[in-house]
C-alpha cells in the first residue's frame, strides 16, 4: 500500500520471526524435496497439486510450483475421466487465496492469466469483479491493472465502454493513478473519435486541484502528443561529398531509418526512390555502424554511372524548417486548441509559479504552438526549471541544448561552409547530421558532455572544441 | 420490590450523556453506583423515542413519576448549615408544538403501527470520525455496543443571492476534483488552503493561531469558498456566537485551524465521505452503552425513580443522604442531571439562578416523503443505481442544520424520510414552528391540507406554489420545540464538593464528555477515567456474565418497572449488518 510508514521491528520481534522462519524453512525444504521426487518419477497427479497448493498458500511466489501446476493440469486435461473445468476452478480459488495474503504476487496473477488463456476467457465477469475488489483495497496495485488490460486485450466479451467508465470511476475517486490514466489512454482511441475536449476538461480540473500530481501531467502530455501527425520516414537532404577518398552521397533522414534504400522522398516533383539507384545494402554506411541512423552515406565509386546524383541533390537540397512532429506546423484547429490550452496552463503557472510540472507543460505547449516565436519564454522557463529542480539539472541542460540547436539550425543557410556554435552553453550536440556537409564547426566555449559523438560531421575539416 | 443496599459510593440521577459516562467511569473503577432516572426511558434530553412516545410529547414535560409541587418543586435539600433549598425540575425541552400537515389517515395509521421503526432523537448528534468522543468509545470498549453508519453528503446553501441553491461542499481532494460548484481558480485556492490548514498543526507553526478570517484573507478565498468552508466547519455553538461577533474573535474563528484539521482528518477514517458518522438507533444508544458498561461493572439501575430529599448529616459529614420513595440511602457522591436544580427558599432575588449562560436550540422534526432536498446524483447514475441510492445527508442553511435521514439510519421506516432541523434560538423570536416553517419553505413543501385545497375553485398546483411541489420533499408531520442548554453558574461557596450537577452550556457532545471527565476527576482525582478495556479473555468472561442476567432487549437493567413501560428503542446489537465498528 502507498503512503504508509514502515514500522521498525524490535529485536525481540525479529528473533521471534527468525525462529518461525527457521521452522518454515525445514517444512519448505521437506515439501520441495517431496515434490521434486514426484516430478522426477513423472507423478504429475492430484497429490502433487495438493502439496504444491499448500506450499503456495503460505508463499505464493514460488514460480517453479506454479509451473509444475501448469504442467500437471495440461497432463490431466488429456485424461477425460477428470473434470478439467473443475480443476481450473480450484486453481482459480487457490490463486485467490494466495492473493488475499499477497495481492501483489506475480506468480499468482500470472497463473491466473494462464488459466484464463487455457479456458478461453470464459469466466470473465467473475474476473472483473475480482480485479475491481482488489483495486478497491489498493487502487494503485499495478498487478490488477496489468491483469485487467490482459483480459481486455484477449476477451471479446468485454465492453470497452464499460472499461472506460471503470477508469473514470477510479480517476474520480483518486486521480493520482498512472494505471487508470494509462488504461484510459489505450481505450479512448478505440471507443471514440471525439474524446479530446472532455479529456482536456478532466485534466484541467485535476491539474487545478493538485498540480503536484505527476500522473495527470503525464497523461496530458500523452493526450497532446497523440494529436500530432505521425512521422513517416523520409529523405530530407542529399549532397555529394568526398568521403575517405571516394565520392559519396550523404543522405539525411527525418528519423533514424534501418534500410535507406527502400525509402521514398515525397516532394513537389513527385516520388524519388533511392532504391532505384542502389539496392545493394553494402554500399550504404553510417559513421557509427549502427543498424538505424538518420545519416547514411552511399558509396558512389562503383555505381556513379547508375545514379543521377544531380537530380537527387536538387530535389533534396534543403532541410525543412522544423525538426520533429512537435515542431512541425499544425492544422489551424489544433493550433487554436493548443493556444487555448496554453491560456489555462499559464494561468495556473501564475498561481503556482514554482511548480515544475506546470513549467514543463508550458514549455511543451509553446514548443507545439510556435517553437521559434516562443524562444525567449521557453528559455526563461528552462532557466526557472534549472533553479527549481536541481535533481534534473542535466535533463534540462540537455533539453536546452536541443532547443538551442533547433533555433540555430532553423535559419541556417544551406550554402554556408562554416557554423559558429561557440559559447552557447551546449552540453550535448543535437542534429549534427544536418551539418554533415559543413567544413568548419566552432563548438568552443560549451560544456559538451564527454560522450557526445561528433562523427556526424563527415566533411568537417576545421573543428574548434576548446572549452 | 427487592431492597436496595443502604449505601453507595455514587448515586447518579438522570441518564443523560454526562451522567451515564460518570456512572460508567465510577463503576469501572470498582465503586458502587446507584443510577436512577425519573423518566421511564434512558437518555434524559439525549433520549431517542419511538413514534408513539414522540407524538405523546412526554419529553416536553416533567417526568410523570415526579411528585411535583409548586414551581416544579420535587423536594428539599437540607444543608449542614441549616439552610434549606428546594429541589426543582426544570424541563430543558419546552414549547412543544406538533402538527399533521397531511390529512392522509392511512399514513397516520401506518406510522402508529410502525412506531418502533422510529428512533427519533430529541437532540440528534453526528460524530466526527476522529473526535475525542470516538477515542473514548474505543478505549473504554463501549464501542462494541454501538453501530454507526456514514453520513454520505454534506451540502450547503450558497451565499446570497444564490441562497436557494443547494450544492455539496467539496472538501476532499476527489470532491474538489469533480465538483462543478466552484471555479478552477477556486479549486486551486481551496486546495491550497486546506493543505495549509492540515500542515499548520504538524510543526506548530505560529500560523495555527490565525483566525479563519485571517487565513481566508491570506489565501484570497472568494466569498463562495469562504461561505462553504464556514458552513462545513462551524458548529451550532459557533452559530450562536458568530451572529453577534463581526471582529473575527469568536470561537469559530479562534479555534478554526484546530477544528478544521479535525474535520479534514475525520474524512474517510471509516470509509466516510464526510467527516460525520450517524449512530444507528439514535444518540441515546451512546448513553445506554455507557450505562451498560456501568451495569457490567456492578452498577444498579432503576428507571422511573427519583429522589425526594437530600440532606447532610452532622454525624457523618462525609456522607450525603437521600430519600427515594421513602427509602434512605447514603452516598459519598451525588451526581444530578441538568434538569434538577436547587432554589434557595425565602430569598426572592435568587429564585432564578445567579447567572445563566448557554444557548437554546430551535428544533424541528419533520416526517417527509418525496424527493430529497437535493438529489445530486447525475441522472444516468441515478437511473442505474435506482433504489439503492440510500444516503444520509447534512445540509447547512446558514445557521440552520438539517440532517436528512432515510431508513439506513434506522431512525425512520422505509418509504419515509426524516428531517432533523436545528438552529439557535434568539430571544424575541417567533414560535419554533413559525421559525422553521419560514426558514424551510423554499426547500420543502409544507403540504396544504386537502380541505383547504378544495375550497378554492380548481386552482392548479403550480398556481399555489410557483416552484413545482414535486421537486421538493413533502412534509407530512412536524414537531417543533425548544431545548435549553444552560449552565447556572453558582456562587463559589455554593460549589458543593459532594454534589455535582451535569449542567453544560454547550450543545456539543465533546463538551458534555469533558464535563463528565471533570466531575469524575473531582470525585476521584487519582482514578483513571474509563481506562482501556480488559484483555479479550477477561472480556468474554464479562460478556457471559452480563448476558446471563440480562433481559431480552439487551438493556443492562436490573429492576425494571414492568407494565406499559416503553423500553427505549434498542434492538439487540449484532442482528443488523455491521455497518461501522470502531476498530483501530
Amino acid at each position: 500500500m502507498h503512503g504508509r510508514q514502515k514500522v521498525e521491528q524490535t529485536i525481540e520481534e525479529k528473533q521471534k520471526k527468525d525462529k518461525e522462519r527457521g521452522k518454515k524453512l525445514v517444512a519448505y525444504q521437506h515439501a520441495m524435496k517431496l515434490i521434486f521426487t514426484k516430478r522426477s518419477k513423472n507423478e504429475l497427479d492430484k497429490e502433487l497439486l495438493q502439496i504444491s497448493a499448500q506450499m503456495l498458500t503460505s508463499n505464493p511466489d514460488i514460480g517453479t510450483l506454479w509451473n509444475l501446476r501448469k504442467e500437471t493440469l495440461l497432463v490431466m486435461r488429456k485424461n477425460l475421466d477428470l473434470d478439467f473445468a473443475e480443476l481450473v476452478r480450484k486453481d482459480l480459488e487457490l490463486t485467490e487465496v494466495c492473493l488475499r495474503s499477497n495481492p501483489k504476487s506475480y506468480g499468482a496473477w500470472h497463473h491466473r492469466c494462464w488459466l484464463m488463456y487455457e479456458t478461453n476467457f470464459d469466466s470473465i465477469v467473475n474476473e472483473l469483479k475480482l480485479v475491481s475488489k482488489y483495486l478497491k483495497y489498493d487502487d494503485r496495485n499495478f498487478h490488477c491493472w496489468d491483469y485487467r488490460r490482459y483480459l481486455l486485450d484477449n476477451s471479446e466479451s468485454m465492453s470497452l465502454k464499460e472499461e472506460l467508465e471503470f477508469t473514470t470511476e477510479k480517476i474520480v475517486s483518486n486521480f493520482s493513478n498512472y494505471s487508470s490514466w494509462h488504461l484510459r489512454s489505450t481505450i479512448l482511441p478505440k471507443v471514440s473519435d471525439n474524446f479530446l475536449r472532455e479529456e482536456l476538461e478532466l485534466i484541467k480540473n485535476a491539474a487545478y486541484t493538485d498540480p503536484n500530481d505527476q500522473s495527470v501531467w503525464f497523461y496530458y502530455r500523452w493526450l497532446l502528443k497523440s494529436q500530432l501527425l505521425k512521422e513517416t520516414p523520409k529523405l530530407l537532404f542529399a549532397q555529394e561529398g568526398e568521403l575517405k577518398g571516394s565520392s559519396a552521397l550523404l543522405c539525411v533522414f527525418n528519423v533514424p531509418v534501418e534500410n535507406p534504400s527502400g525509402l521514398a522522398h515525397n516532394d513537389n516533383k513527385g516520388v524519388l526512390n533511392l532504391s532505384a539507384y542502389s539496392a545493394q545494402p553494402e554500399c550504404w554506411s553510417n559513421p557509427w555502424n549502427n543498424s538505424r541512423s538518420k545519416l547514411w552515406a552511399m558509396d558512389l565509386s562503383d555505381q556513379s554511372a547508375l545514379i543521377d546524383v544531380a537530380e537527387v541533390v536538387t530535389s533534396c537540397h534543403k532541410f525543412p524548417k522544423y525538426f520533429d512532429s512537435e515542431t512541425q506546423p499544425k492544422q489551424p484547429e489544433l493550433e487554436a486548441l493548443l493556444r487555448n490550452e496554453l491560456i489555462w496552463v499559464s494561468e495556473l503557472n501564475e498561481l503556482e509559479p514554482d511548480n515544475k510540472w506546470i513549467l514543463a507543460t508550458v514549455i511543451l505547449l509553446m514548443r507545439l504552438i510556435d517553437f521559434q516565436g516562443y524562444k525567449l519564454e521557453i528559455n526563461n522557463n528552462l532557466s526557472k526549471l534549472l533553479e527549481l529542480d536541481l535533481n534534473r539539472t542535466n535533463y534540462y541542460l540537455d533539453l536546452r541544448s536541443k532547443y538551442i540547436m533547433e533555433w540555430k539550425l532553423v535559419d541556417f543557410p544551406i550554402g554556408a561552409e562554416e557554423i559558429d556554435l561557440s559559447n552557447l552553453g551546449l552540453t550535448s550536440a543535437y542534429y549534427l547530421e544536418r551539418l554533415c556537409y559543413i567544413k568548419g564547426v566552432n563548438l568552443s566555449g560549451n560544456q559538451l558532455n564527454e560522450s557526445v559523438s561528433l562523427s556526424a560531421l563527415l566533411l568537417c575539416e576545421r573543428l574548434i572544441l576548446q572549452k | 420490590m427487592e431492597t436496595l443496599p443502604s449505601s453507595f459510593d455514587v448515586i447518579v440521577v438522570g441518564t443523560g450523556i454526562t451522567e451515564s459516562i460518570i456512572s460508567a467511569a465510577a463503576a469501572r473503577q470498582g465503586h458502587t453506583v446507584l443510577h436512577i432516572d425519573p423518566r421511564d426511558y434512558y437518555g434524559g434530553k439525549w433520549a431517542t423515542l419511538s413514534w408513539n412516545d414522540w407524538v405523546s410529547g412526554i419529553f416536553a414535560h416533567p417526568p410523570a413519576t415526579l411528585n411535583t409541587r409548586e414551581f416544579n418543586t420535587i423536594g428539599t435539600f437540607k444543608k449542614l448549615s441549616g439552610d434549606v433549598e428546594n429541589i426543582i425540575w426544570k424541563n430543558d425541552v419546552r414549547d412543544l408544538e406538533s402538527n399533521w400537515y397531511s390529512s392522509d389517515t392511512a399514513v397516520m395509521a401506518e406510522v402508529k403501527i410502525l412506531t418502533r421503526r422510529f428512533n427519533i432523537d430529541i437532540i440528534p448528534k453526528v460524530l466526527m470520525a476522529r473526535e475525542e468522543v470516538i477515542q473514548l468509545l474505543i478505549q473504554s470498549n463501549v464501542s462494541r455496543y454501538l453501530e454507526f453508519t456514514c453520513i454520505n453528503k454534506l451540502m450547503s446553501s450558497l451565499p446570497p443571492p444564490e441562497e436557494s441553491t443547494i450544492e455539496p461542499i467539496p472538501l476532499s481532494r476527489s470532491d474538489i476534483f469533480t465538483t462543478r460548484t466552484i471555479s478552477l481558480i477556486e479549486k486551486r485556492k481551496l486546495m491550497k488552503f486546506l493543505e495549509f490548514v492540515l500542515k499548520s498543526g504538524d510543526d506548530s507553526e505560529p500560523s495555527s493561531k490565525s483566525t479563519f478570517a485571517d487565513l481566508a484573507q491570506m489565501h484570497k478565498l472568494t466569498n463562495k469558498v469562504t461561505h462553504l468552508i464556514q458552513s462545513a466547519v462551524r458548529t451550532m455553538d459557533d452559530c450562536m456566537q458568530m451572529s453577534g461577533d463581526a471582529d473575527g474573535q469568536d470561537n469559530f474563528n479562534i479555534k478554526f485551524t484546530e477544528n478544521c484539521r479535525l474535520f479534514l482528518q475525520s474524512i474517510n477514517r471509516y470509509g466516510n465521505q464526510t467527516p460525520f458518522l450517524w449512530t444507528l438507533y439514535g444518540v441515546s444508544e451512546i448513553c445506554q452503552s455507557f450505562c451498560r458498561l456501568s451495569a457490567i461493572y456492578g452498577g444498579t439501575y432503576i428507571l422511573k425513580r427519583s429522589i425526594e430529599t437530600i440532606y447532610e448529616d452532622e454525624e457523618e459529614p462525609d456522607i450525603i443522604k437521600i430519600q427515594t420513595e421513602g427509602v434512605e440511602i447514603k452516598t459519598k457522591y451525588l451526581v444530578l442531571c441538568p434538569e434538577l436544580k436547587f432554589l434557595s427558599i425565602g430569598t426572592e432575588r435568587s429564585k432564578s439562578p445567579k447567572c445563566i449562560q448557554g444557548i437554546t436550540l430551535v428544533r424541528g422534526v419533520l416526517l417527509v416523503t418525496g424527493p430529497r432536498l437535493k438529489d445530486d446524483t447525475a441522472p444516468e447514475a441515478a437511473a442505474e443505481e435506482a433504489g439503492q441510492s440510500k444516503k444520509l445527508a447534512i445540509y447547512r442553511f446558514g445557521d440552520m442544520d438539517v440532517i436528512e435521514l432515510d431508513e439506513t439510519s434506522l431512525a425512520v421506516p422505509k418509504n419515509y424520510r426524516m428531517l432533523q432541523v436545528t438552529l439557535p434560538y434568539r430571544e424575541g423570536n417567533p414560535t419554533p414552528r413559525e421559525i422553521i416553517e419560514s426558514r424551510l419553505q423554499s426547500y420543502v413543501n409544507f403540504q396544504v391540507r386537502k380541505e383547504e385545497n378544495m375550497s378554492g375553485a380548481e386552482i392548479p398546483d403550480s398556481a399555489i406554489n410557483p416552484i413545482t411541489p414535486e421537486d421538493k420533499p413533502t412534509v407530512l408531520h412536524g414537531t417543533y420545540f425548544l431545548v435549553d442548554f444552560y449552565d447556572d453558574i453558582r456562587d463559589q461557596d455554593m460549589e458543593h464538593s459532594k454534589i455535582f450537577q451535569c449542567n453544560s452550556s454547550s450543545t456539543e457532545l465533546k463538551d458534555h464528555v469533558e464535563k463528565a471527565r471533570e466531575i469524575f476527576s473531582r470525585m476521584y482525582p487519582d482514578g483513571e477515567f474509563l481506562p482501556k478495556a480488559p484483555a479479550p479473555e477477561e472480556d468474554i468472561d464479562m460478556e457471559d456474565r452480563d448476558d446471563e442476567g440480562e433481559p431480552e432487549d439487551g438493556q443492562p437493567i436490573i429492576p425494571m418497572e414492568e407494565e406499559g413501560n416503553q423500553n427505549p428503542p434498542s434492538p439487540p446489537l449484532g442482528n443488523e449488518p455491521h455497518q461501522n465498528g470502531f476498530v483501530e
